[in-house]
């Protein structure tokens, strides 16, 4: 830390290692939009009510407006720009288009990251798996039903290739 | 599972399919930038100090801390507006910035740009406003009493309309039996999940752009130049992608423009205002509270002989859109029934408390919650299933509406009532669930709705739209219309209409967002006009397109352009198939030729009427229908209800994207849910006690019923490919069809929205039927 | 709601630092653990603390062991990391439980099992169990150490008996006992991420037909989470069946003071207390593993 309260951190961002000067009261989501023009995250809330900016801290599903800027260091951090080439992701984008289990869009970063991290734990989820996993995100357009079957077409489809 | 809707009497290629959404895959990427995503160089941040009383009056409002702190570039009250200090909507009543008064808790007072989100916060806190706390009315029926403050007008009253059908008196004479209740809605919230934003930037010429989340670029055009006295050639709106509206982006965003644009005109630097949650609820508005009071006589055998409906909203401080949400509210009060004896009176009352305005379904959900209960509590009075009761009285072609507006084409309405019924095993369902005892019961529950698509007669003035479509060498295809994508998949429908209507590959449209600088006024994207409205335009378009480049084709391939077939981005002569040339070589050609292949398209909405006086008339030109029939299970001891499935069938016309179509109804639907069941804003005194979303509830994934979703397509022959509107509907029958079960289920009636586990609870433990 | 003010960010190396820096900023000092309540408190302005000592690095506080006849649990367990764990599901099924239906995944991956109960809300979802299964919560300080019966750890909404310089380390509990059932009922108003509006934890030890001890805790209906002892011993002794369960979960309101909000009313709270404490009762002695 230095004289003026702002601290160094060391941290990996979707695979890259990265050092950064924060400030303390900043949240993670402040550093990721606002300062490392990460904006795939998005403020819905600012308290952990919405899940509109959920990431992933060493692998689980977070709300980043209620994790520090400082608490990361040394942290993994991923977002939706880095799980592009992921085998989940992959999978679930193409449901998420097929099934149009997108409508505002707003929410949808957010949701995918849960799912993610749902089928990297649970291959074969089922319909309450899925329901349980995302019960921290809000979705005000799609009423779910879309995206809950995404989330399952997207696992069988990978049980299929593995 | 969408199914496909194959019809005889045209070959459709893209329309009726569930094309894939054109937005979809930059949402799901990540990189669909929406307006807090955007940055401009020099871009300073708008903050809004706001009221901290319902009512009072302003004494003083000293800036000069604030000023003076390091960071802050601008503080500017009501006389730095350069324009005028008035928000236009329908009446000019509502100021940008309150001057002498402030009318409710969250009324905007003063402005701040500053360089950082922060330093224009800290610089909130030094404006130092001196306020005289007046007696504020925050309910309707004290604001109506002779006693209460004026707060609005002469007698608080914003508006009122009548309805006047026949003679109820001799109605109700008639009537074998007379239902009469009273019933309360609370309001809803939208929670649109992006919250109001803007940024508006300074140009050169004195010119303005505005970004922004929102659902009408036209309005928020017009607010611009009013507030800033730019003239509005030189206000230019773009919509960005939109996290969402629901009706709380059709005319917040005027304002929320508005005081972006007076900071960006004081400082001439960009600025970006992004509202935060709690600020997005205390002061954006919200779905009215109502009072209905409802008297309904019928025969014996069912038939409906009076309709009396008295309806009061709660409009709050200022008129916004209280005028035609009362106005639909009042000219669907009724329902979709044939009732030739009909008097309906509607007020929208001021109080102190944040205005409230457009949500899906504008004024008809709290109506509908009352006829729907009064239809169940006729059926149970007279012995009659509630499905048949319905079915006696439903609208057909050539029936009489409440306006006396006779219909006469497009009218799907009982088919969706014996489908809906069907689907959901209503009649074995409804037996079985009677006789089930114990702690959890189950109910099932019907609810059947009308709805006038677009503007009606009360915005007759607003109901055209324009395109713009340009074929280019290459023979892809761009469309500009100005309704807006808000998430319901506007632009792939007007791509898909665009692409059938042009005869070309629907991959090979591209579907520009709204910009107010290119297309001309089209109206609000509101009152689920967003298909009907702008695809009608951009039919007209591309017809002018086709028709030039089918003088080119019909030489190219030796045949009259009468003969040509313009299909799936190929041109043949009919009775040549197989032997035709690709689309692009025809406009390769027609560019050879000098052919201007842009078209602008225009289309006006059908004769509406009304009467003031009588409420008779055609209010609309077209009305969708939908039923909802809910299965509940509700847990005796706690009130808790479970929503197990809910089966709902729209008639909106064709449809011309089953997969997008079933999105709205299935996020209607939940909507509905939470506002029948869990989403309560509480309000005490003018403030808002939950202004978050850990206390202000709506559905989670958890919450999500089971949905069935099928579609009656009764056409409309002024409609695009025979399509009406789907988003409003797509809600109304929710509420009530839970509420019906619910009462299926428990044997008691709550008469009030939402109906929380704690209502249900005392209902039934008031009722003395359980011990 | 605001923006996070400024503070000063300490982040002690170990354990004995964070002591030691508690012991030197006391009162003005808020410990930050997983955030979940903390960043909602401080943006509604309940509190601004001038130093935050960031303890979310200690992972020597990060565990779930079995210690001889303890079950011990690290102050920075998270929730997800409680609800996971077979130690926890096989041994304190009623935390277990509880840990099922607290927030949702990103915050049950990120708040603490020491951050709930330090928060003290009288909603506070680990609070129930932890109190019918006896749970002792150690704290250190400059001084030392000590043992805090759960019992008397919450002294009032959102105020635990930590002295200023004291920090939460672990929470101890004895696994639940042989022939002991045990159940956790919450009630909220939606089905996922919400706030109970009441919430009851039950465990009961049998002796055959007969109930050898019983212990009932609530939430949500006092100005603390509660243990309800004059309706335990109304079991205590007795040979459950329904007829007791329901006249002793009528003796539950006693017990409770609650309040209204906008969550629920006094009223509602106090006929669900009695409702969830039955439910609850009934499904312990169910679950009962003879």
């Amino acid at each position: 830390m230095n004289e003026t309260g702002n601290l160094k951190i060391k941290f990996t961002l979707n695979g890259k290692p990265i050092e950064y000067m924060v400030k303390p009261n900043w949240t993670l989501l402040d550093l990721l939009r606002k300062e490392l023009s990460v904006l795939s995250p998005k403020e819905g809330c600012s308290r952990g009510d919405c899940g509109a900016c959920t990431v992933l801290l060493n692998g689980k599903p977070v709300n980043s407006c209620l994790v520090l800027a400082p608490q990361i260091d040394g942290k993994e951090i991923v977002t939706v720009e880095g799980l592009i080439e992921d085998k989940e992701f992959k999978a679930l984008k193409e449901t998420f288009i097929e099934k149009g289990a997108v409508q505002c869009g707003f929410c949808t970063p957010g949701i995918i990251v849960s799912a993610v991290a749902l089928l990297r734990e649970k291959g074969n989820p089922t319909v309450q798996d899925i329901e349980e996993a995302l019960e921290g995100n809000l979705c005000r357009c799609t009423g779910y039903i879309r995206i809950i079957e995404a989330v399952k077409q997207a696992a069988e489809k990978l049980q299929k290739t593995s | 599972m969408e199914k496909e809707i194959v019809t005889l009497k045209e070959k459709l290629n893209v329309v009726g399919k569930p094309k894939r959404r054109v937005d979809a895959k930059e949402k799901v990427i990540g990189k669909a930038l929406y307006v807090d995503d955007l940055r401009f160089p020099g871009m300073l941040y708008g903050k809004v100090k706001r009221s901290i009383y319902p009512r009072a009056r302003i004494r003083v409002i000293d800036t000069s801390k604030a000023k003076a702190l390091k960071g802050v570039v601008a503080v500017l009250t009501a006389k730095d507006i350069p324009g005028k200090n008035m928000v236009p909507i329908i009446v000019e009543d509502m100021p940008l910035l309150a001057e002498r008064e402030v009318r409710y808790i969250g009324e905007a007072l003063a402005l701040v740009a500053a360089s950082s989100k922060r330093t224009a916060e800290e610089a909130l806190k030094l404006i130092k406003v001196d306020y005289e706390p007046l007696t504020p009315v925050t309910s309707p029926i004290d604001a109506l009493k002779n006693t209460s403050p004026k707060i609005y007008g002469e007698n608080n009253i914003v508006i009122s309309y009548k309805l006047r059908k026949g003679d109820v008196e001799s109605g109700f004479r008639e009537a074998d039996v007379i239902i009469e209740r009273e019933y309360r809605t609370g309001y809803q919230e939208h929670v649109y999940l992006e919250p109001q934003g803007i940024i508006a930037v300074p140009g050169p010429n004195g010119s303005m752009v505005i970004y922004g989340s929102l659902q009408c670029p036209h309005y928020v055009q017009k607010a611009v130049s009013y507030v800033t006295g730019i003239g509005m050639n030189k206000v230019r709106v773009v919509q960005v992608e939109t996290g969402g509206g629901f009706g709380g982006k059709e005319d917040v965003p005027s304002w929320v423009a508005g005081y972006t644009a007076v900071l960006a005109y004081r400082t001439n630097k960009p600025v970006k205002l992004i509202y935060d949650r709690e600020e997005d609820i205390l002061s954006t508005s919200k779905r009215h509270p109502a009072i209905i009071k409802y008297r309904t006589g019928a025969k014996k055998t069912g038939e409906l002989t009076a309709v009396e409906v008295k309806y009061i909203l709660d409009a709050g401080a200022y008129a916004t859109l209280s005028i035609p949400v009362l106005w639909r509210g009042t000219v669907h009060a009724v329902g979709p029934y044939k009732c030739p004896n009909i008097k309906v009176d509607s007020l929208a009352v001021a109080t102190n408390k944040v205005p409230c305005g457009a949500f899906r379904g504008f004024g008809t959900p709290q109506v509908i919650f009352a006829h729907e209960s009064q239809m169940d509590l006729l059926a149970e009075e007279i012995g009659m299933d509630p499905i048949d009761l319905r079915l006696k009285n439903a609208l057909e072609e050539g029936d009489q509406t409440a306006t006396g507006q006779v219909l006469r084409e497009s009218v799907g309405l009982k088919e969706t009532i014996r489908r809906a019924a069907e689907l959901s095993n209503w009649h074995r369902k409804r037996r079985e669930y009677s006789l089930l005892k114990g702690v959890k019961r189950r109910g099932i529950g019907i609810s059947t709705v009308f709805y006038g698509v677009s503007l009606g007669a009360a915005g007759k003035h607003l109901d055209k739209a324009a395109s713009l479509v340009h074929v280019f060498p290459d023979g892809s295809v761009v469309v500009f219309q100005s309704l807006t994508e808000i998430g319901q998949g506007q632009r792939t429908v007007i791509a898909q209409i665009a692409s059938e209507s042009l005869g070309v590959k629907f991959e090979d449209v591209y579907v520009q967002q709204a910009d107010t600088s290119i297309v001309p006024d089209s109206g609000p994207t509101v009152a689920s006009r967003g298909t009907l409205m702008p695809g009608m335009a951009v039919i007209d378009a591309c017809k002018r397109i086709k028709k030039r480049l089918a003088a080119v084709a019909a030489e190219m391939l030796n045949t009259t352009p009468e003969n040509l077939v313009f299909e799936n981005g190929e041109v043949y002569n009919v009775y040549k198939p197989g032997k035709g040339m690709l689309f692009k070589e025809v406009v390769k050609e027609a560019y050879n030729r000098r052919v201007n292949l842009g078209a602008e398209g225009w289309f006006e909405a059908p004769f509406t009427s009304f009467n003031p006086e009588t409420g008779q008339g055609e209010p609309y030109f077209v009305y969708s229908y939908a039923t909802h029939i809910a299965e509940v299970e509700v847990d005796v001891e706690t009130g808790k209800v479970d929503v197990l499935k809910v089966t709902a069938v729209h008639d909106s016309g064709k449809i011309i994207n089953p997969a997008t179509a079933s999105g709205q109804v299935e996020g209607g639907i939940l909507q509905g849910l939470g506002y029948a069941l869990m989403e309560e804003l509480q309000e005490k005194d003018g403030y808002i006690l939950n202004p978050n979303l850990t206390d202000y509830l709506i559905p989670t994934s958890m919450d999500a019923p089971e949905i069935e979703v099928s579609f009656v397509e009764a056409r409309y022959s002024k409609g695009p490919f025979g399509a009406k509107g789907i988003g409003e509907p797509s809600i109304m029958p929710t509420a009530a069809a839970i509420l019906n079960a619910v009462s299926h289920a428990i044997g008691v009636r709550v008469f009030s929205l939402p109906a929380t586990p704690e209502k249900i609870y005392w209902t039934i433990k008031g009722s003395g039927r359980y011990t | 709601m605001k923006l996070i003010p400024p503070y000063r960010y300490l982040r002690p190396k170990n354990l004995q630092e964070a002591v030691e820096q508690l012991g030197r900023y006391g009162e003005e000092a808020k410990i930050l653990a997983g955030g979940t309540d903390l960043i909602p408190m401080i943006r509604d302005c309940l509190i601004t603390p001038k130093t935050m000592i960031d303890i979310s690095f200690l992972d020597e506080l990060r565990y779930i062991r079995e210690e001889g006849d303890m079950i011990k649990i690290g102050a920075l367990a998270t929730h997800s990391e409680i609800l996971k764990s077979p130690l926890i599901n096989g041994k304190t099924g009623v935390l277990a439980k509880a840990e099922k239906v607290l927030g949702a995944t990103q915050i049950r991956n990120r708040g603490t099992i020491g951050g709930n109960l330090c928060n003290a809300s009288p909603a506070a979802d680990t609070a129930p169990p932890l109190m019918v299964l006896n749970a002792k919560l150690k704290a250190i300080s400059v001084e030392g150490e000590r043992i805090i019966p759960i019992e008397e750890f919450f002294t009032g909404p959102r105020k635990n008996a930590l002295k200023p310089n004291e920090i939460l380390v672990e929470v101890q509990v004895s696994p639940e006992p042989e022939k002991s059932g045990s159940s956790f009922i919450k009630l909220g108003r939606r089905r996922a991420l919400t706030l109970s509006v009441v919430s009851t934890a039950a465990l009961i030890v049998m002796d055959g037909v007969k109930c050898r001890d019983a212990r009932i805790a609530l939430g949500a209906v006092a100005p603390t989470p509660v243990r309800a002892k004059e309706t335990e011993k109304l079991l205590i002794n007795k040979e459950l069946n329904g007829e007791v369960i329901s006249s002793a979960a009528e003796k539950v309101v006693e017990e409770i003071n609650p309040i209204t909000d906008v969550r629920g009313s006094a009223e509602y709270r106090r006929e669900m207390s009695k409702v969830l404490t039955k439910r609850c009762l009934l499904e312990a002695l169910e679950s009962v593993k003879r």
